[in-house]
């Protein structure tokens, strides 16, 4: 059932009977119906020039580049407005043609300022290329140029210079197309046409920094890039993005060993050419000065730089003394932002040094056995010929931006019904024939309960408190999607609640209307290091410790010539609890933030002060890393090589291109070191293809995962050994308190993270987090926006200003997790990163609890 | 003058509904809703082979028939009147709003529309403001909402005014402005009988056409073929202006000449001047001159003497007229209304305006003139150089619309006609014309707007 | 007979003027297209011609040129327009005095001069930075103290720069118009009409045909 479902090419092949005969310049080709000239001209061989067309946007013919002849036709149509029809010729040289080619780059030229010296785009800009391949040589215009202030700043990323402007249309309808952000639109009319903004109101989206990279001219520059380099500088290699578990394809382009500039990649299987902002911008980080440069050890309580060797066998020793007292005195945490490959030596070692306490979701995730064994599981590109979508997860928005595009645009384009199960609304809201707006942490009930209706089991009132209209609609749309390829895209809805049973729900909800299953994750590698064995209860490769004593872990054992430990691990939050009692004598952490990045911070602070020896793996001295007795300097993306797998378990490479800082080295290195260390054993390892080779061989899901079939932009999906197959789902009561607000902690795009608040370009983003709140609530409190109000929580209070936002339902209270609420937060970002900030919304936070509650006090008003 | 539309327009207060019905208004709609279906509606209005009074002269009958059989379909008035020249619609809806009304519930009903908007100018604030009225009046009477006159039919009218762009006129662009886009035209196909106003089949016919309606059902589309000549049947408003001792709105029988229209309705040029040229048909359109004025009023024998009969503007210019100077105050026109999304329009127009005022302005250079024709020919490739223009010429075009080739005739047969006043200019430095007026070509740079 | 013809030779030379100078007591005038070392001009108003282009970076074939552009300071513009050169190296060992990066230069910031003195004793010392490059104020060229410190204030005065009268485009009609002045700096780019009599120089007054220094 699984397999027929996860091929939809192959139907899509048998559907388009008859192709049609396309002849252009003297050759003929073959093309679908519905195909454009210019894209059957591309599929020959033949190049139309052309500004206005993108392969992604709908066409205009604005432009008029591209106007050919065509046979038995009047005029001169446009090559990317006019469909292909059966035995067409079509001239695109014919002296007619040329000339309309010169007269448009003539006319087109005629206002557009010769700056191309100082221009970003010049150099790779496609109106310089073309109008050497097909402009008139020299221009006639004597007049005086067209002039605007150079350039004005549409949002703090992107600025625009107006007299380089071609009026093409691309990033308008790039903005309002695929963006659905149309903030930017033409403004004044005929000679006198100019891109710009509302009033007021900047280009705040999300996936500004796309018009960039649209732009056919040197109009729309990027304020991170601006002047850094000239294209003929750059060296590029393609990579994956890191920034989140999408997985988007990246050109990364460095010159003097250092990134400047990371564009999009036109992968029709993940991100369709689309960056967001994050990604794009968010590079900054890998040449800041905090970057740490050398290991470093503790003495007499000061961390003091050491050398590898003494860093490694302090590092060494320290576990060691640990291990002695039984597995459940260490803890391994982190991989997920590693490559795949590092996160396999980590896992190895936390099982060499004798412990299943391993775990790369950092209590934020859902079950490690449901993220790498849905099944059926769904691609990205499965969304497009989606019968419905059934979301529940995240505001994909910020947290997977470019999946949020490809599910709005399933929605918006295709027409694929969308399903909202959120416990507010999100980005998709706007897009959603549904949304199903439900009390935070009972998205599992809900769930459960549409699959129920959904076979005709009758519910006589929707749980977790859903509109009853809604929930019979969406029963309707997914009654009807049944059997055709439905997707549930199922993660954590937020940081604030445990979404213990969502996994087994989205699964027996993809079970009951026969569709499949896309989980999601939040840091970029989690799926890479869940497979390569960064869970208590899983193997690399995925398969169950429990049940693996077959094939997988006699292979295994077979690779590390060890037996793999067969007591239960803890998950994160277990160790990290445990921890907090004082009963781990070593924590190992690989990119794991217990302050900043784990979602009870008071659990974090505590579980760090008891634990006798803590290993820090990192990149930035975190808080986290300031409190550790060994820290060591780790590269990171764009500096080592590797693979990275997405929420699809899609396996692609990272490619290393620049340098990492002083002796900082691949996560893999180091753990092979300290594993050698350990065991007693050599190291194996002397470069990134050894260690894939080795997980590899030991792990029987990438038996087809090869170094040559990961090369490229679609890269291999790799399936788990063992499929989830959720036993029967009980949900727990969950009572709740009237006088309370129900917290919803989601993640903001840009936040205040470790890595986002050192990339500059982020800088001037305002990322002071408030409380939202209904207005009915707000009314109720007797209070306006942006007053400050205490959020009475069971770890701690929390005083934040609170807006009025009617996104949040009444009785739940959202805050930003990866932001500073106090007030000071935007002073403290000017004046460099204090090491504890004092605040933080998770500090509010009870991560063992199922949902948090708060109570909201006013303040006194200040005399 | 065989008046038609323009009947009512001297009767005082004709504008109120009261006498309106009075002087015959109304009985048509009767006529049509409770004796005939729609489809003879339609058949007689086929009947009566009128061609749209917009500019283009397609057969109204056949384009009524282009609409595919969805519903709703929308009928849109055009009253964006616009074009230099032309002011017959701003009378019609002055003087008569009641007959365009009852002209466009009639071709509802015969084109079985619910829903009709009329796009009316923005700066016809007294004809917007009639017309506003007479809709009032009408739902009030009975002629328009549900049930009209005790039948099935229903109707609503919306009057719609633009914020002043020539390219509104344009009827896909007009279609763009109704739905609240920019007024940009779309690209043709679908055209919008197919996919017009919310992507739904739409007609679109111009003031005058809609205002014939009640008289063709009236008196029948037999009636309306007698008028005229055998291609372009019935009356046409022609605005006359310019250089002429009367100028002014004229309905005359198709076929009549250019002479007569400017002789004996205008009377004459004025001052007893010397004609010079005459703009037949609206700025778009080729200019004629002295010996073209036998010509008739005809669409089709305007087309074979190379210009068009357009909107039936016909402008004056006496021997007094600087070509230059009437030529660049055309392509100013052209340019200041290019909606901006085609580049050879959007960037031609503008060069050629900057090309033309700096020949008026008298810092000309020789090579100016044929640089004017080629940059026209980015925007209508096959443009010749020599010769008298013809409008022929404009095919093919390389922008969506046609304002941008508007725009190169507007350059182009002038300086085709008077290629020698052009290099006068340019080797003078200034305005032949102005010797001895006192003008200056300084007084004309200030006095440009 | 034939022995005596080889000490004719030696006669001969022994009257002749003797071809070396003392140099560097003498100095022997330099052909007017000399490649000497770079300079960067100015425009009279004292801004830097330089936009951080990188096009002689680009175009060098011994890659000895580096560049970083960054925007101008909007209080205090270090050149014309939005961008000014903030590092601009050249690696005069490794230059091969082709002059490539001169006809690269839209702006004309970059010329050759007729100093060529400059001995170096460490390969840093080669490396000649903006602060040596850039002529002065008055548009006079700097000099790199320890490396170029036998050039006479007078020798600087002299250096004078050249400009390939090249028409852009190669436009064979190009019209007699001076491109590329008044200027603070060296070198002017002539028409190409009158570009067979080269000036060797310089100085404000250029602009006009006459004023051209003779030779």
């Amino acid at each position: 059932m699984a397999d027929t479902k996860a091929s939809p090419e192959a139907e899509e092949s048998q559907a388009s009977p008859e192709r049609l005969k396309v002849t252009i310049d003297g050759v003929t080709t073959e093309v679908e119906p519905g195909t454009l000239l210019i894209e059957a001209a591309l599929k020959a061989g033949k190049y139309i020039p052309h500004f206005c067309w993108h392969p992604r946007m709908k066409p205009v013919a604005k432009c008029r580049m591209c106007l050919v002849e065509v046979e038995d036709q009047r005029g001169l149509p446009p090559a990317c407005t006019t469909p292909c029809s059966n035995e067409m010729v079509v001239h695109t040289d014919t002296p007619i043609v040329q000339q309309v080619q010169e007269s448009v780059l003539e006319l087109l030229l005629a206002n557009h300022p010769l700056d191309c010296p100082v221009c970003d785009r010049g150099g790779e800009c496609p109106l310089q290329d073309q109008t050497m391949a097909y402009g008139p040589g020299e221009s006639r215009f004597v007049e005086e140029k067209r002039h605007y202030e150079k350039p004005i700043a549409l949002s703090e990323l992107v600025l625009l210079d107006r007299e380089r402007c071609i009026l093409c249309d691309r990033c308008t309808r790039f903005a309002d197309e695929v963006a659905g952000d149309p903030l930017i639109a033409f403004v004044e009319r005929g000679n006198r046409t100019h891109v710009l903004t509302f009033p007021d109101e900047p280009f705040r989206s999300y996936f500004s920094g796309n018009t960039i990279e649209a732009c056919p001219v040197g109009a729309l520059t990027a304020v991170p890039y601006r002047f850094k380099a000239r294209p003929w500088d750059l060296e590029e290699v393609e990579s994956t993005c890191a920034q989140c578990a999408v997985g988007c394809r990246v050109k990364l382009q460095s010159s003097s060993s250092r990134v400047l500039r990371v564009l999009g990649v036109d992968s029709e299987e993940v991100n369709q050419g689309w960056l967001c902002d994050k990604g794009r911008f968010g590079f900054e980080y890998l040449h800041h000065d905090d970057r740490l440069t050398a290991p470093m050890i503790r003495i007499d309580g000061e961390l003091v730089e050491a050398s590898w060797g003494e860093a490694l066998d302090a590092a060494a020793d320290g576990i060691k003394r640990a291990a002695k007292e039984g597995p459940d005195a260490l803890g391994f945490l982190g991989g997920s932002r590693s490559t795949t490959e590092s996160a396999y030596a980590f896992s190895k070692l936390a099982r060499i040094a004798g412990t299943n306490n391993v775990d790369a979701q950092l209590g934020d995730g859902l079950e490690a056995a449901f993220l790498v064994g849905a099944n059926p599981r769904a691609s990205i590109a499965n969304l497009d010929s989606a019968a419905a979508i059934v979301v529940a997860g995240p505001d994909l928005k910020e947290e997977l931006p470019v999946l949020y595009l490809r599910v709005k645009q399933a929605a918006l384009k295709n027409g694929v019904p969308l399903i909202e199960c959120s416990p507010m609304q999100t980005g998709l809201s706007r897009y959603a024939a549904v949304s199903l707006i439900h009390r935070a942490g009972e998205t599992a009930q809900l769930l459960s309960a549409l699959a129920g209706a959904a076979q005709r089991e009758p519910t006589d009132r929707p749980p977790a408190g859903a509109s009853a209209t809604d929930f019979q609609r969406a029963v309707e749309i997914i009654s009807e999607a049944c059997d055709k390829n439905a997707v549930v895209i199922a993660g954590r809805t937020g940081l604030a609640t445990s979404d213990g049973e969502l996994g087994a729900s989205a699964t027996q909800l993809a079970e009951a209307i026969g569709g499949l299953v896309l989980p999601v994750a939040h840091r970029a590698n989690t799926m890479g290091a869940l497979f390569a064995g960064c869970a208590p209860d899983l193997l690399p490769g995925g398969s169950r410790l429990a049940d693996g004593d077959g094939g997988s872990r006699a292979a295994i054992e077979k690779a590390w010539g060890r037996a793999v430990p067969s007591h239960e691990g803890r998950d994160a939050s277990g160790i990290v609890t445990e921890a907090a009692r004082g009963n781990v004598g070593a924590l190992v952490l690989m990119g794991a933030d217990l302050i900043d990045d784990f979602p009870d911070r008071s659990l974090g602070l505590e579980a760090i002060g008891r634990t006798g020896f803590i290993v820090a793996i990192d990149i930035f001295m975190t808080p986290t890393a300031a409190a550790a007795d060994v820290v060591f300097p780790a590269a990171t993306f764009g500096e080592q090589s590797g693979c990275v797998v997405n929420i699809e378990g899609r396996v692609t490479r990272q490619v290393a291109k620049v340098a990492p800082p002083g002796s900082s080295q691949p996560e893999w290195y180091l753990l092979d070191q300290l594993t050698s260390r350990i065991s007693g054993k050599p190291a194996r390892w002397t470069s990134h293809q050894d260690v894939f080779e080795e997980m590899a061989a030991a792990a029987p899901a990438f038996a087809e995962v090869t170094r040559a079939s990961i090369e490229g932009a679609k890269g291999t999906v790799v399936r788990a050994s063992d499929t989830y197959a959720p036993q029967e789902i009980e949900h727990p009561p969950i009572a709740t308190d009237q006088y309370n607000h129900r917290v919803i902690a989601g993640r903001k795009l840009y936040g205040d993270g470790q890595v986002s608040g050192r990339c500059t370009a982020f800088r001037r983003i305002d990322t002071k987090a408030v409380a939202r709140l209904n207005s009915r609530d707000m009314s109720r409190l007797g209070v306006e926006d942006g007053v400050a109000v205490r959020l009475r929580g069971a770890r701690a209070d929390l005083e934040i200003a609170v807006m009025t936002d009617d996104s949040v339902p009444e009785g739940s209270v959202s805050v930003p997790f990866n932001r500073i609420a106090t007030s000071s937060g935007a002073d403290e970002k000017e004046t460099g990163e204090s090491a504890l900030h004092p605040i933080r919304v998770a500090d509010l936070i009870d991560s063992t609890a199922a949902v948090n509650e708060v109570r909201i006090e006013t303040l006194e008003s200040p005399a | 003058m065989t008046e038609v539309l323009l009947t009512r327009i001297s009767e005082p207060e004709a504008w109120r509904i009261d006498r309106y019905k009075e002087l015959g208004g109304y009985e048509a709609l009767a006529k049509a809703l409770k004796s005939m279906t729609p489809e003879e509606v339609a058949e007689e209005v086929k009947t009566s082979e009128i061609r749209g009074r917009g500019g283009a002269g397609f057969p109204t009958g056949v384009k009524w028939g282009f609409l595919p059989d969805v519903y709703p379909r929308y009928l849109v008035i055009n009253a964006d009147e616009g074009e230099p020249g032309t002011f017959k619609d701003r009378e019609l809806i002055e003087f008569d709003p009641h007959q365009l009304v009852e002209g466009t519930i009639i071709a509802a009903y015969a084109l079985k529309v619910n829903w009709s908007a009329i796009y009316i100018r923005g700066e016809m604030v007294l004809g917007a403001a009639r017309l506003e009225n007479a809709v009032r009046d009408a739902y009030g009477a009975g002629y328009l909402g549900k049930n009209i006159l005790g039948t099935e039919f229903d109707l609503d009218i919306v009057v719609h005014r633009g914020a002043g762009a020539y390219i509104c006129g344009e009827e896909t662009a007009l279609l763009s402005s109704l739905e609240g886009q920019r007024g940009e035209p779309r690209l043709k196909p679908p055209f919008p009988a197919v996919e017009g106003l919310y992507a739904k089949p739409t007609i679109v016919n111009n003031v005058e056409t809609i205002s014939a309606v009640p008289h063709i059902v009236n008196k029948g589309g037999a009636w309306y073929a007698s008028l005229g000549t055998e291609k372009s049947r019935g009356t046409k408003i022609f605005s006359l202006s310019g250089h002429v001792n009367r100028p002014g709105n004229y309905e005359v029988e198709l076929g009549t000449t250019f002479r007569s229209l400017i002789d004996d309705y205008g009377l004459g040029v004025r001052g007893g001047n010397k004609l010079k040229a005459v703009i037949p048909g609206g700025a778009s359109s080729v200019w004629f001159v002295e010996e073209d004025l036998d010509t008739p009023l005809d669409f089709d024998a305007i087309a074979a003497a190379g210009s068009m009969l357009g909107s039936g503007a016909v402008i004056v210019m006496d021997e007094t007229t600087c070509a230059v100077r009437a030529a660049a105050r055309l392509v100013k026109f052209f340019s200041h209304e290019s909606c901006g999304q085609c580049t050879p329009c959007r960037e031609g127009c503008a060069w050629m305006y900057k090309i033309l005022t700096r020949i008026e302005e008298g810092a000309g250079r020789s090579e100016d003139l044929d640089l004017l024709l080629s940059v026209g020919s980015g925007i209508t490739p096959a443009l010749k150089t020599e010769g008298r223009m013809a409008m022929s010429e404009v095919l093919p075009y390389t922008t969506i619309c046609v304002l941008g080739p508007s725009a190169v005739t507007a350059m182009a047969a002038p300086l085709r006609l008077f290629r020698e006043e052009f290099e006068e200019h340019i080797r003078l430095g200034a305005c032949p014309k102005a010797a001895g007026t006192g003008i200056t070509t300084q007084d004309r740079k200030a006095s440009r707007g | 007979m034939g022995k005596f013809s080889g000490f004719a030779v030696t006669l001969r030379h022994m009257f002749r003027k003797p071809v070396t100078t003392q140099y560097p007591k003498e100095v022997r005038e330099k052909p007017v297209r000399f490649h000497g070392r770079h300079v960067l001009n100015r425009y009279p108003d004292g801004m830097e011609k330089c936009i951080g282009c990188e096009l002689c970076a680009a175009v060098c074939p011994a890659k000895c040129i580096y560049v970083r552009g960054k925007d101008n300071p909007p209080g205090n513009p270090v050149s014309p327009g939005e961008r000014y050169g903030y590092v601009y190296e050249i690696n005069l060992l490794r230059c091969i005095f082709c002059g490539l990066c001169v006809e690269a230069c839209p702006t004309t910031a970059i010329t050759m001069s007729n100093m060529f003195e400059f001995s170096v004793t460490d390969r840093n010392q080669a490396i000649f930075t903006k602060e040596h490059l850039l002529v002065g104020e008055d548009g006079k060229p700097n000099r790199k103290l320890g490396v170029e410190a036998d050039v006479t204030a007078d020798a600087l005065e002299e250096a004078g720069g050249w400009m390939r009268a090249t028409a852009p485009g190669g436009n064979a009609n190009f019209k007699e118009e001076v491109l590329w002045s008044p200027e603070a700096g060296v070198g002017t780019r002539l028409p190409e009409g009158v570009a067979d009599n080269h000036p060797r120089d310089i100085g404000a007054d250029t602009r006009s045909p006459e004023g051209r220094v003779e030779q």
